[in-house]
This record gives structure tokens, C-alpha cells and sequence, in this order.
């Protein structure tokens, strides 16, 4: 048999086709894995969620792969920077300090911060009331920014590493109220531990915190911009939005 | 730039310029001012049916990035109304708390996230909305407690009847009986009418029953609270849900709209594009037709006029006359090809003239010897070769060197003159050639003449000489002058050598002047001729 045991200049080619075709690398996505309905880990292990949901139909309007990895909050960021995945699907607002950081797509969902506490405690939303009860967000999330910003002085600020961790604190007594986003806070309300809590005190204005959700990409990745909105703006006219909206919440959050 | 002494065109600046006609045009000028002219009306259409286009792709653009986004937008919208609808509807009707307040929670957050709405009216509309909702749920709730706080009273209002009913008599017993069981009614009550019976039936028992009916009566009071709690909650929500319905209607209605509107206008565009286009075609079309006509006139037409000017000159050697043309260019091959013409006229005429004179005697004007001789050759190998008659009369004027001598050259050179055309007159038949022999002499050949034919014109010429009647006193045959003639010819009943009948005819010349001058003699002749003719026969 005289077939060498180099490979062929065929196959070598055939090797390569991979790299010939569109956008036939995947794409590296990195949510939190802690935000339920957005990103969680279910029972089974696996990462889903309403971002996660978003980023796979958004992947296949552009025609590629995609791989999912969760990641501490507070490790989004750096690691997209230093380059080990290429885009984050994890509900991230945008902040005037993350834009330094990251290039933000078009919003893929809004929704407003709440307060959660126990039904019935009469926790009222003004300073005086606030004096001296103890509030927690996530860490290094925009609620816990805002608390910082408007009641560090007067009250005790807890920020654990997730809002589940934070909800634990509230049903376990620790703290007399959470601010998470209202879809995040409703998915604590609806379950089992949740049954004796309720929103208080009317919703924060965008303004104050925004509540709009982007996706975020390396600095300078303008292009995977443009990618990703023209794909966004896809699955909205194609139905595949509404249909992943509607699988997690009953009305539109767009 | 030219010598100092010609025209740009060569020729000397002395020769008179060339006319310059009115009106004309060079044919590159012509070429270049069409071109734009078609240049302009392609960057004219361009222009139009490109903005037109531009128009187009811009509202394709729009209605992909703003009104499609927006009816999507108001799509959700419209969920929203329709969600919060139902979920007023269940918050209304369930039994179950637990879904109430799910719900509840739900419709908080809706509410909420309407502040996101494009129109201010929505977002007030939907928290308005809500506010009933939430009425509605506190209303049931407190309804709820309600029906727990009568039944916990009943419990305890049972006891007591019981216990009442230990120590009292028969009417009695049944009495309290029947308040209990209307008590028991008054729990399930739905309507105040319903309450208002039992709530009589209940007066009219009660007065028997001194004491304890009292508080028995707040049983009736905690219910009609509950029923009409329930009938303000309903009510507050038919309004929210009316305002609901309103909301989505307009909202479709106008999304509808803004679609048709869209639609239509894109469709105009695409006519107002394909009218443009279609009516630029058009235009180009008639415009190429008419840059055809005007090729086919001021280009074409005179260049095929020129050449089949040309080619009738060459063929006919005759001056052509051509039509005056537009084009610079074209003008001067048609006046080119006119002196061409003429030129060939008048060297044809010229040669005619030159033919004439070398074939003519210059006195007389009849054809010469050398005429004759080249004619006679030709019609005599004809005769031969066709075996066609053909005859020659030699004539001679007699006594002609005494006529010069008695009346002078002059005058003699005059009788020649008309002798020649008098003989000339006769034989005028096309193909007869009457010709000056020498000096005195003349010669006619006659083609198709016959021995009789040609003694005819013989004796004709001989009349017509006889008829000039030229004085003549030296002759001693006439007192004018005469000729002497031999005819020679040949036909089928004479067969004679054509080519020999200017010999035949030379020999009866000779013999008619032997015999006595003033006679013709043939060839056929014996030595006699016929005689001599005089004036008057």
C-alpha cells in the first residue's frame, strides 16, 4: 500500500472548510446563571432562563453556534475583556461606567426595580421610614448601586453575591427588604418561600435605575453589534421573540 | 496656419470665395449637439425615475426600521390590554387566593412596565386599570374575611340556640330553630333582595326571641357589607375593562391604518417610478425615431442622392442637378459631384464638336471623304455580310472649272454650298450618307436601296440640282449648272460586290461624262445612259 500517512492535501483543505463558511465559529456566551426566570441553573444542571432562551434564537438568526458558560456577576466583565468568551446574555443594565468598559447592543427586554418585603410589615419607601432597616441587592448590581447612592446614611446596606442569596436573607429574617428587578422579585413571590411577601412601595422610575436589559460585547466589537441588533430585530419581526416571551412571562416585556 | 497668400482650403486668396450658404451645419457640430441633447434628456430621466427610486428605498428603509418596529411595539401593546383584561377577569371571578394574589402580582408588574409605552394615554389607561384590579383583589380578600367571620359567628350562634333551646318549650324551641336556619341562609346570600327576605323573615321571628337577637343581627349586616363590597367591586371593573376594550380598538384601528397608509404609498411611489420610466422610454423612443428621420433626411439620403448622381453622370455624360443639404459636408459632395457633371458635359460636347469637325467638309458642311469612306467600309461589310441591298451615286458638277472661271472662287465655293445641300435634302433617310468627294465631286451611299430605288434618288438629286437653276453660261450643256452621275448597286436581282460599288460608280460617273454630261449612268448601263435633262421637264 503505498497511501502516505501525511494527510492529503484534500483533507487538509476539507479541515479547513470549517473556516470557509460564515460564522461558523461559535460564539462564546457568558451569563450569571443566578437571575431566575432570566438565567438559573435548573434542576437537572442545565443553564436556562429567558436570556439564555433569547441568546440560542439569537444565534440561530445569525446563522452560528453557541456555546453558554455561567459566571459570578461580579466576573462578567473581566473576563469578556481579557477575551475568554465574546458576548454576555445575562440581563446587564447599562451604565455609564460598564460603556467604558464594553459596547452595549440594543435592549432586549425592560422592566422596572421593586422592593420586596414581608406582606402586610407597612415598610414605607421614605427616609424616615428607612432609618435604620436593613436593605439588600445583589452585589455589583445597578439596585445595589441605587441603594448605596440614596440610603447608605441612614441604613444598613447588605450586598450578597446573587438576589437569590439576597431573597434567602429576606425570608430568613435578616433583612427587612430587597430592590430587584419586579420579573426577578416575582419569581421569588410566586414560589413557595415567597408566599408571605410582596412588593411595596411603587416601582422605580427608569431613571433612577435603569430597567432596560443589553447585551454586552467587547470594546471596539462594533461590528458583532450590528450582529447582533440586526438579529434581535429578527427574531422580533419573525415571532420567535414573543413565543420565548411568552414561555416565561404572561405579558410582554419588551 | 495657411501660406499668407491661400485660404485655409488651399486655394489662392485671390479667387473670389466659395458662396457661403445660409444655414448649413457641420456634420461634426450636428453629431456633438444631438449628443448632448440625448445626453441630457438620459441625465434628465436618470435623474427623475433615480429619485423616484430613492424615494422608494427610502420609505422601504422607514417602514423597515420605524413603522415595522412600531406595529411590533403595538402588537405588544395590544397583548399587554388583552392580558391585563384577563387577568382583571380572574382576579374577579377565582376562588382561589393563592391565584388571586398571583395574578395580582402579575397585573402589578404589567402595570408597571406600561410607563415604558410610547403614548402616555396607554400607560395611564392600563394603571387606572390596575387600580380596579387591585380593588377587586382587596375587596375579595376582605370578602373572604367576611365569610370567615360569619361563619366563625354561626359556630358560636349555633351553640347558643342549642343551649337556649335546652330550657324552652315547644314554640319556643321551633323558633329559634327557624332563626337558626335562616341565619344559615343569610351565610349564602347573593343578591339584597334575597338578604332583604331573610332579613324580614328574621325581624319576624327576632321578636320573640328578646336579648339575644341583636347581635345576632350582625350575621345580616357582615353579609349585606360583603354583597355590596362584591357589586362596587364588579362594577369598578366592568369600567376598567370597558376602557380597556376602548383602548385596544383605537390602537388597532390606527395600527391598521398607518399599514394601509404605508402600503398605499409605496405603491404610489412604484406607479409614480414606473410612470416616469415608462413616459422617459417613450420619450427616448421619440426622440431616437426623430434622430433617425433626421439622419435618414439631411444624412442618408443625400449621400445616396449624391451617388446615384454620380453613377447617372458617369452613365449618361449629362450635367445632374442635386438639392441643396443641410450638412456642411454633404453640401459640397453634392456640388462636387454637380461640376463633375457639367464638366462631363462639356468635354462630351467638346468631343462631339471635335467629331463633327473632323468628320464635316469645312465649305459645304456635309460630311467629308474621310466620313464617307469610314461609313461606306462599315455599311458595305454589313451589305456583304446580310446580303442587304445597298447602292452609290457618284455625281460630279460639270464644267465646274469654267464656272470658277467665269463668276469667281467665291462664287463657285457658293455653288458648291448649295449643290451639297440641295443632293443632301434628297437622300435624308437615317443610315444615307452624302458626302464631298473632292473637289467637284460628291458621293452618297444608300443602305437598303435598290438598283431602281437608287436610280430614283439619282434622277431626284439631278432635279434638285436642275431646280437650283444656277446660271451658268460657260457650260455648253445647260444654260446652269448640271451634274453628271453613276449609280452603282447592288441588290438580289444585281448581286454586285458591295465592297466594289464606289469603283462601279466611279466608272458610270465616267461614262456619263463621256456620253454628254447632265446624265446618269448605272453600272448596269450599257454604254447608254439616260439622256440629258433639261429645265421644265
Amino acid at each position: 500500500m503505498k497511501r502516505s500517512s501525511r494527510p492529503g492535501l484534500v483533507t487538509l483543505l476539507l479541515m479547513c472548510l470549517p473556516l470557509f463558511v460564515h460564522g461558523a465559529e461559535p460564539l462564546r456566551i457568558a451569563t450569571e446563571g443566578a437571575y431566575p426566570p432570566f438565567n438559573y441553573i435548573d434542576e437537572q444542571g442545565r443553564l436556562t432562563g429567558f436570556d439564555v432562551d433569547i441568546a440560542r434564537a439569537l444565534c440561530e438568526a445569525l446563522e452560528t453556534e453557541c456555546t453558554f458558560t455561567a459566571v459570578p456577576w461580579e466576573e462578567l466583565i473581566p473576563h469578556l475583556e481579557s477575551g475568554d468568551y465574546d458576548v454576555i446574555v445575562a440581563s446587564m443594565a447599562r451604565t455609564p461606567e460598564r460603556e467604558q468598559r464594553v459596547d452595549f447592543t440594543d435592549h432586549y427586554y425592560r422592566s422596572r426595580s421593586a422592593f420586596v418585603a414581608r406582606s402586610g410589615s407597612g415598610l414605607l419607601l421614605n427616609r424616615q421610614n428607612l432609618r435604620g432597616k436593613r436593605l439588600a441587592a445583589s452585589v455589583g448590581s445597578v439596585q445595589a448601586e441605587y441603594l448605596e447612592r440614596r440610603y447608605a446614611d441612614i441604613a444598613d446596606i447588605v450586598t450578597p453575591p446573587t438576589s437569590g442569596d439576597a431573597f434567602a436573607m429576606l425570608a430568613a429574617g435578616e433583612v427587612d427588604a430587597v430592590l430587584s428587578d419586579s420579573l426577578n422579585g416575582l419569581d421569588f413571590l410566586d414560589s413557595e418561600r415567597g408566599r408571605e411577601f410582596d412588593f411595596v412601595g411603587d416601582a422605580l422610575p427608569p431613571e433612577d435605575v435603569s430597567g432596560a436589559a443589553h447585551i454586552a460585547v467587547r470594546k471596539g466589537e462594533q461590528a458583532l453589534v450590528k450582529r447582533l441588533n440586526r438579529a434581535l430585530a429578527r427574531i422580533r419581526v419573525e415571532g420567535t421573540y414573543d413565543r420565548i416571551n411568552h414561555r416565561y412571562f404572561p405579558f410582554s416585556i419588551y | 496656419m495657411a501660406a499668407p497668400n491661400h485660404t485655409p482650403d488651399g486655394r489662392s486668396a485671390d479667387a473670389p470665395p466659395a458662396p457661403v450658404q445660409q444655414g448649413h451645419l457641420g456634420l461634426v457640430p450636428a453629431v456633438l449637439v444631438f449628443g448632448a441633447l440625448l445626453l441630457a434628456l438620459f441625465a434628465g430621466t436618470s435623474l427623475l425615475v433615480g429619485k423616484a427610486l430613492v424615494d422608494i428605498e427610502q420609505l422601504a428603509t422607514d417602514t423597515r426600521d420605524v413603522l415595522l418596529p412600531g406595529l411590533i411595539r403595538h402588537q405588544g401593546t395590544a397583548v399587554n390590554i388583552e392580558r391585563l383584561r384577563g387577568f382583571g377577569e380572574v382576579v374577579l371571578t377565582t376562588p382561589d387566593p393563592e391565584r388571586r394574589r398571583r395574578i395580582r402580582l402579575a397585573a402589578h408588574i404589567l402595570a408597571n412596565d406600561s410607563v415604558f409605552e410610547q403614548e402616555s394615554r396607554v400607560h395611564q389607561t392600563i394603571r387606572l386599570a390596575y387600580e380596579a384590579i387591585l380593588y377587586v383583589a382587596r375587596t375579595r380578600d376582605e370578602q373572604e374575611k367576611g365569610a370567615e367571620w360569619i361563619a366563625n359567628r354561626l359556630e358560636t350562634i349555633e351553640a347558643r340556640i342549642e343551649a337556649l333551646a335546652r330550657e324552652a318549650d315547644g314554640e319556643q324551641i321551633r323558633r329559634l330553630y327557624h332563626t337558626g336556619r335562616l341565619l344559615n341562609g343569610v351565610q349564602h346570600a347573593a343578591t339584597p333582595l334575597e338578604l332583604a327576605r331573610l332579613e324580614a323573615a328574621f325581624n319576624a321571628v327576632a321578636v320573640h326571641l328578646p336579648g339575644e337577637s341583636g347581635g345576632w343581627r350582625e350575621v345580616i349586616e357582615q353579609r349585606r357589607a360583603i354583597i355590596n363590597a362584591g357589586e362596587t367591586a364588579e362594577a369598578r371593573w366592568a369600567a376598567a375593562r370597558q376602557t380597556l376594550e376602548a383602548l385596544a380598538d383605537s390602537l388597532s384601528t390606527r395600527a391598521a391604518l398607518r399599514a394601509s397608509d404605508r402600503s398605499g404609498l409605496i405603491v404610489k411611489l412604484a406607479e409614480q417610478a414606473r410612470l416616469v420610466g415608462t413616459g422617459a422610454l417613450l420619450t427616448l423612443l421619440a426622440v431616437l425615431l426623430i434622430l433617425a428621420l433626421l439622419w435618414r433626411r439631411h444624412i442618408l439620403l443625400p449621400i445616396l442622392a449624391a451617388t446615384r448622381g454620380l453613377e447617372q453622370v458617369q452613365s449618361t455624360h449629362h450635367p445632374v442637378e442635386l438639392p441643396h443639404v443641410r450638412i456642411r459636408e454633404l453640401d459640397a459632395i453634392n456640388r462636387a459631384v454637380e461640376r463633375f457633371g457639367q464638366m462631363l458635359a462639356q468635354l462630351r460636347d467638346a468631343n462631339t464638336q471635335l467629331r463633327r469637325l473632323s468628320d464635316r467638309d469645312g465649305l459645304t458642311g456635309i460630311p467629308n471623304r474621310r466620313r464617307f469612306d469610314t461609313a461606306y467600309a462599315n455599311l458595305s461589310k454589313l451589305a456583304r455580310r446580310h446580303s442587304r441591298p445597298l447602292a452609290v451615286i457618284m455625281m460630279d458638277i460639270d464644267f465646274f472649272k469654267a464656272y470658277n472661271d467665269t463668276y469667281g472662287h467665291l462664287q463657285g465655293d457658293d455653288c458648291l454650298k448649295r449643290v451639297a445641300h440641295a443632293i443632301e435634302r434628297v437622300a435624308h433617310r437615317t443610315g444615307d450618307v452624302v458626302a464631298r468627294y473632292g473637289g467637284e465631286e460628291f458621293v452618297a451611299v444608300l443602305p437598303e436601296t435598290d438598283a431602281p430605288g437608287a436610280l430614283r434618288i439619282a434622277e431626284r438629286m439631278q432635279a434638285a440640282v436642275a431646280d437650283l437653276a444656277i446660271e451658268h453660261r460657260s457650260s455648253t450643256v445647260a444654260g446652269h449648272v448640271t451634274v453628271s452621275m453613276g449609280v452603282a448597286a447592288s441588290g438580289p436581282e444585281h448581286p454586285l460586290d458591295p465592297e466594289a460599288l464606289v469603283d462601279m460608280a466611279d466608272q458610270a460617273l465616267l461614262r456619263a461624262k463621256r456620253n454628254g454630261r447632265n446624265r446618269i449612268c448605272t453600272a448596269t448601263d450599257g454604254k447608254q445612259c439616260e439622256p440629258e435633262r433639261t429645265p421644265g421637264h
